[in-house]
């Protein structure tokens, strides 16, 4: 099985919205889609679920266009909702119905997905007696109801306590052991990390970033150098060629040019009696990578790394 | 083209709709009015025309036409006049006395309640002479007209019976008689009846309020529900499995049925009020008489309870099965109308504070067209106005269905009507199916009509 999006792109009057997205996905797994916040994310996930007519490009799932009619998908959009005034379980048959699942069909798949996600208690409640972050379990229940093998999870975390964050990850990293094709949009780097192999990255509406995560970070290198010592280092960074980046108690992070100039910082520093309580160098974070995509002009951006 | 998933969105819109509280108290208040007013129109009439209807229908069952019960004859002449038959055939009862008892007979119904009238057969200089006396007295309901009626016919037969007697030919009697055939008839249109001209002017007006009511409030609720499933975001979800014009058309076609079951049911409540009034109402005296009034229409002469029962009677001489079906074909046609043009203003909003503004152009629309059909009928006549809007499909809805039960317009104009209907709401339908998958996704400000006609281009 395989998805493959290629050169969609999109328009609202003279507004670029999404230009010339590519990627595949070509096993299982949790793809990351990145972006700003209006970088052109959930029109990408519209255009791809075939909500929103495209101006060009193609979806293909396992080699044909993709048709969320009679494709089985799973949804959690970023801007999701239940009808607040209407039984919760009443609303989950009405959702597995025009999914084509039957009643009985779609009991057991709703009594196991609340009974995993703690809402038993809330099958015979409205929605809008539940609170935010049970809503949210509702939606996702409503996502992965119909057990699709492309699931598309918008923003799946936000809004959510520690506890339920938790909770969340664990039916992601379920889904993903069983087999299923995940993209999935946050803005909680740590957690992309933590489950996404591949991403893309949008900045108003173009690609900045795509690939493998760690080919990105291998090929960025070791770059980043965290230091905590004794006496002040400054003098000596400069002299190595370190850039200064930021201090906070837990040490004064650099970015180098090359691993040689880290070397020669850590000798001179050595050199000088300078006692070194932390020296950490690293490859950039994704967190890093996000800022430095689009923190500043999406114009002078580097190109992306394949 | 088929349209997966709209039978889902169309039971699921329906099941809920069913369920809420405002559906269940409302129908049941709304048919219990409605129970109390069909039971109230039936029964108090009768307070009015109670007496009358009891006469014609006395009448009819075989009983007297006339207020008199019993005719006392009392024949002072040298020839011998069988008036038996005559008054028999008449449900009068015939009774011969002398000219004596004739004397104390007049004195004796001069202050009763016995519906009686004497009739003295007399010679005189100028030939045979029929002198009549009612009965007088209070609460007694003998009237003169009824009297002179009654004389008259005897007169005419004692003329024919005294010819014979005299040994005039039968055939010459019957030529004599025949006379000249006179007829009488209104220099312009013939004066329609009060019962009628109240019937012309009044059901229109609660058929075209009630109609409105029903397909506005209804057309509303399905602009509400989509604005609520916009604000609430489930749209979002609903369309990874079903397209647009699905959810559009569930929801209109749900809301129309749940429409249509709150008519019924509220519907029932008039039918179950005017079963109940049966035994008391004027609507069950004047269903069994109505048929039987027509033929007996000569024989009544100008009996003014038969006139009020045929009145009423022709009042609804086309209400049968046919008016049942255009009334369910124009509702529907009229909801799919208003309700395609609602769902566009629940999906031009993202918030549900815009709502009342977002429907405001479909509000202007259907009161146009409410008063369109309502005020022509004002009049109880047939104007230009009212010949216009039956024909437009804003206000057609609204009053073809007590044009046609009023026998206003005949079938062929009804199905003309229904069929300028049917061409409009397939042209709303396209027009909503063309901008509704546009801007069901559309957040931000409520979009006006011109940016919706852009987007049809």
């Amino acid at each position: 099985m395989s998805l493959v999006v290629e050169h969609l792109s999109k328009k609202f009057g003279e507004k670029v919205a999404v230009r010339d997205l590519s990627f595949e996905i070509n096993e299982p797994g949790v793809f990351a889609f990145l972006g700003t916040n209006g970088a052109g994310k959930s029109t990408s996930i519209r255009m791809i679920l075939g909500m929103l007519a495209k101006d060009s490009g193609s979806v293909l799932w396992n080699g044909q266009p993709l048709d969320i009619m009679k494709e089985q998908v799973g949804y959690l959009a970023e801007e999701r909702g239940l009808y607040p005034k209407y039984n919760i379980l009443e609303q989950m048959y009405y959702f597995a119905s025009i999914k084509g699942v039957k009643k009985k069909d779609a009991t057991p798949a709703i009594d196991y997905l609340f009974s995993r996600l703690k809402i038993d208690e809330y099958k015979k409640m409205k929605a809008e007696q539940l609170s935010k972050g049970n809503q949210q379990k509702v939606q996702l229940a409503a996502a992965l109801l119909c057990n699709p093998k492309l699931i598309i999870l918008d923003e799946p975390l936000s809004g959510l306590d520690p506890v339920n964050a938790d909770l969340f990850k664990s039916i992601i990293r379920e889904e993903r052991d069983n087999g299923k094709y995940i993209i999935m949009s946050s803005h909680q780097m740590e957690t992309i990390e933590e489950f996404c192999e591949d991403l893309v990255l949008l900045h108003h509406g173009d690609v900045v970033m795509s690939g493998n995560l760690n080919d990105i970070k291998r090929s960025r290198g070791r770059e980043n150098l965290t230091i905590k010592a004794d006496k002040p280092i400054g003098d000596i960074a400069q002299r190595c060629g370190l850039t200064l980046v930021e201090e906070t108690p837990n040490g004064s992070s650099f970015k180098v040019k090359s691993e040689d100039d880290a070397g020669r910082m850590l000798r001179e520093m050595l050199d000088n009696g300078i006692n070194v309580i932390k020296f950490d160098l690293r490859e950039p974070t994704l967190h890093e990578l996000f800022v430095e995509k689009c923190g500043g002009n999406t114009q002078e951006t580097a190109p992306e790394v394949r | 083209m088929r349209i997966k998933g709209w039978k889902e969105v169309f039971a699921f819109t329906f099941n809920q709709q069913i369920k809420t509280k405002s559906f269940i108290i409302g129908t049941a208040v709304m048919a219990f009015i409605v129970a109390l007013i069909a039971f109230l129109a039936d029964v108090l009439p009768m307070a009015f025309l109670g007496s009358q209807i009891e006469q014609a229908e006395n009448a009819l069952k075989g009983g007297s036409i006339y207020t008199v019960d019993t005719v006392y004859i009392s024949n002072e002449t040298d020839y011998r006049f069988d008036l038996t038959n005559l008054l028999t055939s008449q449900s009068l009862n015939c009774k011969i006395i002398t000219s004596a008892e004739a004397d104390a007979k007049i004195s004796e119904i001069s202050d009763t309640s016995e519906k009686a009238m004497v009739v003295r057969i007399i010679s005189g200089n100028n030939g045979l002479g029929v002198d009549s006396r009612y009965a007088t007295g209070e609460d007694n309901p003998v009237t003169k007209n009824d009297c002179g009626s009654i004389s008259s016919m005897i007169a005419s037969e004692v003329n024919v019976q005294y010819l014979l007697q005299i040994g005039v030919p039968e055939n010459e009697i019957a030529r004599t008689l025949s006379g000249v055939t006179t007829t009488v008839s209104s220099a312009g249109e013939e004066p329609v009846s009060m019962i009628q001209q109240i019937m012309n002017s009044v059901v229109p007006m609660i058929s075209a309020i009630v109609l409105f009511i029903f397909i506005f409030s209804y057309s509303q609720l399905v602009a509400q529900a989509v604005a609520i499933e916009k604000s609430s975001r489930v749209i979002e979800y609903l369309l990874t499995s079903v397209k647009p014009l699905a959810i559009i058309l569930g929801k209109v076609l749900a809301m129309c049925c749940v429409s249509l079951l709150q008519f019924f049911i509220i519907g029932l409540g008039g039918t179950l009020g005017f079963l109940v009034s049966l035994p008391f109402g004027i609507m069950s005296k004047v269903g069994s008489l109505a048929g039987a009034a027509a033929d007996s229409m000569a024989a009544a002469g100008n009996s003014e309870a038969i006139g009020i029962v045929n009145d009423i009677g022709a009042a609804f001489s086309n209400v049968d099965l046919s008016v049942l079906v255009i009334m369910i074909v124009t509702f529907i046609l009229g909801f799919l109308f208003f309700s395609g043009l609602a769902g566009l203003a629940g999906a031009s909003i993202s918030k549900m504070e815009d709502l009342s503004s977002a429907i405001q152009p479909m509000s202007l629309i259907g009161v146009l067209g409410f008063y369109l059909a309502y005020f022509p009928q004002v009049t109880g006549e047939e104007n230009t106005m009212s010949m216009i809007a039956r024909y437009i499909p804003i206000s057609s809805p609204f009053i073809l269905t007590s044009d046609y039960m009023l026998g206003k317009i005949g079938i062929v104009e009804a199905l003309i009507s229904i069929a300028i209907m049917v061409a409009a709401d397939i042209l709303i339908m396209m027009f909503v199916a063309k901008v509704y998958e546009t801007i069901i996704l559309h957040t931000g400000n409520r979009l006006k009509i011109g940016d919706m006609l852009k987007m049809t281009k």
